[in-house]
């Protein structure tokens, strides 16, 4: 089955094609954490999942057409 | 001769002309650790808190804290404290770059302007040595003008940090600058400072900090470097991309405040992200004084386009500021007004939430034709045009309408008779975080003492930003009470120390209270710097009190609390502010009305 990644921030290294949107092909019945193997990222560079605009844990399985964002740990800011 | 501490408080009257120096409080250096805690107290003691925040009784105090200026991870913060004349609350707004540490080796813990000087000055700072000065001839200069002829006729050496013609008009979004990019930003401690007529405090200082323990310093120290180094939040994210690395993370949960805050996704948003400015306009990051992060972007805009120039920036809440918020995507267009907010020295937040808001009031046809009329750009969203325009109108207070920007938003919004279109609290906006996608925020945002911050509470740590099993659900009001008290306690010894607020993403509390122990030789357990945090809180909260602020003023515009926000992984969530409120006046042990009980001020060593 395809589906749609995107990998939000520094996750970008882990792209097979370099540019941070693209298709995987993936086995039916693949999990998120899959996903992660399949692409070669640790756990805990995999912060917060959101599929298909559902905030998701590891074991939430994938069907074709997913759109899969991965998002590392952040924090942000900006002028105190 | 102390340790961590200068010893000594450069006071300066500006009706009289009088410089005075006198021995730093150390009872209250003790009790409220520095800083942002120890100038509270000092303005606590020292004004009337229903004095007008432009009048000559008001004080705007400069304060550093005991790890300003020593080789602790981020130890460069100083911190800018009056009653702020956008709020009327406390103001404490936060600066990184050179300027503190530099007043520390000048030696001195805190500058205290009081009065207000008949003729536009600057005070010029060389160790022992201190003048006021004319500032006639770099009066309505930008900050980079001013700051180029000041070290000119002082020392190419010397750290500037002052206003823009923003400050100059009391805008009461106006910023304090220094080092020509780092921004003391919120709350509009630039305006007080304006109201004083001092353009600038220019500091050249030539000694040292000293620590107690040296060696012990030196073991934190080190063990601090290896875990900033080792953590992904210190060093992939935010050297790597700056705090704009969360651009993406913010649209594809939902709650990146788009156009005021009527969507929490922008369709622009990948063109405005940290990977963006990384491919495209970013020249080298930068650091602050002993920061082993280096959060800040040097950037340049590049090719074709009509916006040209070069500078710092933009974080994140700027690109929001005069981005989302804006309904703006033009990468371009929003370093450019990063730059001249930084030349005007106006807050990037307030200024372009300001101008936001604006742009809904014009969009709904609130604002009449004729004020429209005036304008020499269209005001609505997405014209990046309008953006820029309304930064010079509202700088330079340009007209009836520039007049109305330069007071914030909650006046704009109330002038035109809607004031439920400002997005802020207490008379200050927002920052990029639409709480009703994160409740702990909306919370923070209600109760935060300086109008709404993201800094005094960022429980987008635990409510996002956390390992799945640490993480509390961020539609849910349950626990966020007390994860608030928390953060903002701890927030409050973190500011007061004198570090970055950045460097707790990789460090523990633990590791700051022994970096402060050891700069000063005092024992503070974890309990202890929590409970001073707690102290820190409160003494605010009583300034505020003092001012006539209360339960009336912890709350969040009609759109927060009764308008669901939909889209990305935001399901139709609105804050459900009232239980988290009670619950946390009950935690704090304030009474029904927001006022800490006589039994908590007892406790906190405040009675």
């Amino acid at each position: 089955m395809k589906v749609t990644i995107e990998l939000q921030a520094y996750l970008d290294r882990y792209s097979p094609v370099g540019d941070p949107h693209f298709q995987v092909d993936l086995p039916n019945g693949a999990t998120v954490e899959g996903l992660l193997r399949h692409l070669g990222i640790p756990d805990d560079m995999a912060q917060v999942i959101i599929v298909n605009n559902q905030n998701v844990g590891f074991e939430h399985p994938l069907k074709e057409g997913d759109h899969v964002i991965l998002i590392p740990p952040l924090a942000g800011g900006g002028q105190g | 001769m102390t340790s961590g501490w200068a010893g000594q408080v450069l006071r300066v009257n500006l009706t009289r002309g009088e410089i005075t120096k006198e021995p730093l409080r150390m009872d209250w250096a003790r009790a409220y650790i520095g800083g942002r805690g120890l100038g509270t107290k000092y303005l606590y003691e020292e004004i009337d808190p229903r004095c007008d925040p432009l009048g000559p009784s008001n004080k705007v105090i400069f304060a550093t804290g005991p790890l300003t200026g020593t080789y602790a991870p981020t130890g460069g913060r100083y911190m800018v404290l009056c009653k702020s004349p956008l709020t009327d609350a406390i103001a404490c707004s936060n600066s990184g770059g050179y300027w503190g540490p530099e007043l520390k080796f000048a030696g001195y813990d805190m500058v205290i302007l009081e009065g207000q000087s008949p003729r536009p000055v600057y005070i010029w700072i060389h160790n022992d040595h201190v003048e006021i000065r004319d500032a006639s001839h770099v009066w309505g200069k930008t900050t980079a003008e001013t700051e180029d002829i000041l070290r000119a006729e002082t020392d190419p050496q010397a750290r500037v940090a002052g206003i823009g013609p923003a400050g100059e008009n009391m805008c009461r979004v106006a910023c304090v600058i220094n080092d020509k990019s780092r921004a003391a930003g919120r709350s509009g401690v630039g305006a007080a400072m304006g109201a004083k007529r001092v353009k600038a405090i220019v500091v050249r200082g030539t000694g040292a900090v000293r620590v107690a323990d040296p060696v012990r310093f030196s073991q934190v120290v080190m063990d601090s470097l290896q875990i900033v180094a080792q953590s992904p939040v210190t060093s992939a994210a935010l050297r790597g991309l700056g705090t704009a690395s969360t651009v993406g993370f913010t649209n594809a949960v939902g709650i990146l405040p788009t156009r005021n805050f009527q969507q929490g996704q922008f369709e622009g948003a990948n063109a405005i992200s940290g990977q963006a400015i990384a491919q495209s306009v970013l020249v080298r990051n930068k650091g602050c004084y002993s920061c082993p992060i280096g959060c800040a972007r040097v950037t340049e805009i590049k090719g074709p386009s009509k916006w040209q120039g070069k500078g710092e920036g933009p974080e994140y809440e700027t690109i929001f500021g005069v981005g989302s918020d804006c309904g703006v995507g033009d990468l371009n267009a929003i370093l450019y007004a990063n730059y001249l907010c930084n030349l005007y020295a106006v807050d990037t937040i307030s200024a372009g939430a300001t101008i936001a808001t604006a742009m809904e009031l014009a969009e709904k046809g609130y604002i009449p034709e004729e004020d429209l009329a005036e304008l020499p750009f269209e005001l609505k969203f997405g014209n990046a045009d309008a953006v820029i325009g309304c930064l010079e109108l509202m700088a330079y207070r340009r007209g009836k309408f520039g007049n109305l920007l330069a007071e914030g938003g909650y006046r704009l919004a109330e002038y035109y008779g809607h004031p439920e279109l400002f997005m802020g609290v207490k008379k200050q906006e927002f920052a990029a975080y639409d709480p009703r996608g994160a409740k702990g925020m909306g919370l923070g945002y209600a109760t935060s003492n300086r109008g709404a911050c993201h800094l005094r509470g960022y429980s987008m740590s635990v409510e996002w930003f956390a390992p799945p099993d640490q993480r509390l659900d961020p539609f849910s009001i349950e626990g966020k009470a007390a994860v608030q008290k928390m953060l903002q306690d701890a927030a409050a010894s973190v500011d007061s120390s004198g570090v970055c607020t950045f460097v707790t993403f990789a460090l523990t509390p633990d590791k700051i209270c022994a970096l402060y122990n050891a700069a000063t030789g005092e024992t503070l357990t974890l309990e202890d710097w929590a409970l001073t945090g707690e102290r820190i809180w409160n003494i605010e909260r009583l300034f505020n009190i003092g001012a006539g602020l209360g339960r009336k003023d912890d709350t969040l515009p009609p759109r927060m609390l009764n308008e669901p926000l939909t889209g990305g992984a935001v399901p139709g969530q609105v804050v459900e502010l009232e239980p988290m409120l009670e619950e946390y006046y009950r935690l704090r042990g304030w009474d029904e009305e927001g006022r800490p009980t006589q039994e908590t001020l007892a406790r906190l060593g405040l009675a």
